[in-house]
């Protein structure tokens, strides 16, 4: 199908990078395809505007870090303010507020520490957890993801009566060059959203535990919310057992709220990592907050977390002002933000529904994802390979129409989301919609 | 159906999908390397699944990602 959009510029660019740059990209999982990035050189509001002068609808937002949208006023007057009086110490008056303002506002924050990426941060979680219950195996679940580490990505459960994650043929997520053995050591793997494999489990295997870690809402597995009550089974399984429950809110942090998922949904967990839009999503900051008497454990230095940039003056700043933004008047900007969000997901469905696509939106706003199917997905292991293609295609002609979605059909509002963001998002949805039904019907 | 057959469709489709001339595909370059977008992959291993009259798991363009790696591993699975 050829292109909407022109991309000779772009095109180029590609090339010259690809010479340095392998793949011409900064990061790549285990696709066989090539897909070629486009290249940016403006962006305004809830706008992108690219080499060959394409304008994009930005609900990419960059992984979905980008929460603030591009060039908000506020959040740029607080990083110039850091810029200009002090950029690289190991510790600055800018800490306190950030820290004050996340413990206000998260559950289970009541200490703090600051990273940079999230992989890195969710390792230092499960090496407090284990440090605290002398324990070494952790839990986690099909289709979540938690970063690029070893020990945590991908993998599938080939004995389910133990169930831990191996290598397999076909894992989009699978690497090269994994150290041997390190997620069979470390961990076990479940289907999510099961309370009673997850009771049979426990009674088998939870002594053997140091943590359980899970997105409280599964965004990476397809937007899956918890089924009801299965969050508060698991909470109380792990009390009973000694565990740590790790949240990883990633994702869901700031999105979903400035409490993250665990506010909205009432249940705590002992640990949480956060990284995203936290930082407003110009500056990389991840956090581990939890429990004082886990986190405890740093302050006696039991436990090693470290890193040159950990707590940097801008980092913080930017936390400070995300926080500062999202959380005034109740969460106003957060509300509109989700308002806008819901209105775009119907007008998604309802041009979807002119085409003659089947398709379903799912999960909260700011943190949902479409689907070519009737009824929503109850579980990440129903996210098959056919169902992802279709989404795949979907997206694909959006992008093509200048509308950017994150992988694989996520759909990452920001702040300054407007109703001509609406408009603009209609006429280009129809487009799409018609052609990506066209290629539907003749590939399936 | 024998490997060189199904290397023959294989590249047939490829090269239709990029609108190149089948002497053009290199049969020991990747997917990515020849340029292969994910839709397009998509339509090449479904045209295949139709043309061969075989479900073809998807999947394996994840672990077979060549022309001659996919065409040794169906012509396996048709024994």
């Amino acid at each position: 199908m050829s292109p909407a959009v022109a991309q000779s510029a772009n095109l180029d660019y590609h090339e010259r990078l690809k010479r340095l740059l392998p793949g011409g990209v900064h990061y790549n999982f285990n696709m066989p395809w090539e897909e070629v990035p486009i290249h940016f050189v403006d962006g305004r509001k809830s706008r992108l505007f690219d080499m060959d002068g394409n304008e994009y609808l930005d609900l990419y937002a960059r992984f979905g870090a980008m929460i603030l949208g591009h060039g908000n006023e506020e959040y740029l007057d607080a990083l110039q303010e850091a810029i200009g009086r002090v950029l690289c110490v190991s510790h600055c008056d800018f800490d306190a507020e950030p820290l004050e303002l996340m413990n206000a506002h998260i559950p289970s924050a009541e200490m703090i520490r600051f990273g940079l990426s999230g992989t890195e941060i969710l390792q230092t979680a499960l090496r407090l957890a284990r440090a605290y219950t002398g324990r070494n195996r952790f839990l986690r679940f099909e289709n979540h993801y938690h970063g690029n580490a070893d020990n945590i990505m991908g993998g599938r459960v080939t004995d389910p009566k133990l169930p831990v994650p191996v290598d397999f043929r076909g894992d989009y997520k699978g690497t090269a060059g994994r150290a041997t053995g390190v997620m069979a050591d470390q961990s076990y793997m479940l289907p999510w959203n099961d309370t009673e494999r997850l009771e049979a489990f426990f009674a088998e295997h939870g002594e053997e535990l140091s943590s359980v870690l899970t997105e409280p809402v599964c965004v990476n597995g397809g937007s899956i919310e918890p089924a009801p009550g299965y969050l508060e089974r698991l909470r109380a399984l792990c009390t009973e057992h000694g565990v740590v429950l790790i949240f990883d809110e990633m994702i869901t942090g700031v999105r979903m709220g400035v409490g993250g998922a665990q506010k909205k949904l009432g249940v705590t967990p002992d640990l949480t990592t956060f990284g995203k839009a936290i930082g407003g999503g110009g500056v990389p900051v991840s956090a581990l907050v939890g429990k004082r008497e886990i986190m405890a454990l740093l302050e006696s230095k039991k436990v090693i977390h470290a890193g040159t940039y950990n707590g940097y003056p801008l980092g913080s700043a930017a936390v400070k002002a995300t926080f500062s933004i999202l959380s005034r008047d109740d969460e106003a900007v957060l509300h509109a933000m989700h308002r806008r969000a819901a209105e775009l997901q119907s007008i998604l469905v309802r041009e979807a529904q002119i085409a003659g696509l089947p398709l379903i939106v799912q999960g909260p706003p700011g943190v949902a994802s479409f689907h070519c199917c009737e009824t929503p997905l109850e579980n990440p292991g129903q996210y098959d390979f056919d169902l992802m293609s279709k989404d795949i295609i979907v997206a694909t002609a959006l992008q093509r129409h200048g509308v950017l979605i994150s992988s694989i059909s996520r759909i990452y509002p920001n702040a300054q989301l407007s109703d001509e963001d609406l408009e603009f998002f209609q006429i280009r949805a129809r487009k799409a919609l018609g052609e990506a039904k066209q290629s539907i019907d003749e590939i399936f | 159906m024998d490997e060189e057959n199904i290397k023959a469709i294989l590249t047939k489709l490829i090269a239709a999908e990029l609108a190149l001339a089948p002497g053009e595909i290199d049969e020991q370059a990747s997917f990515m390397k020849l340029g292969v977008s994910s839709v397009q992959a998509l339509k090449i291993i479904n045209r295949l699944r139709k043309e061969l009259d075989v479900d073809i798991n998807p999947v394996a363009l994840f672990e077979f990602k060549t022309i001659e790696d996919i065409s040794a591993y169906l012509a396996e699975e048709f024994d």
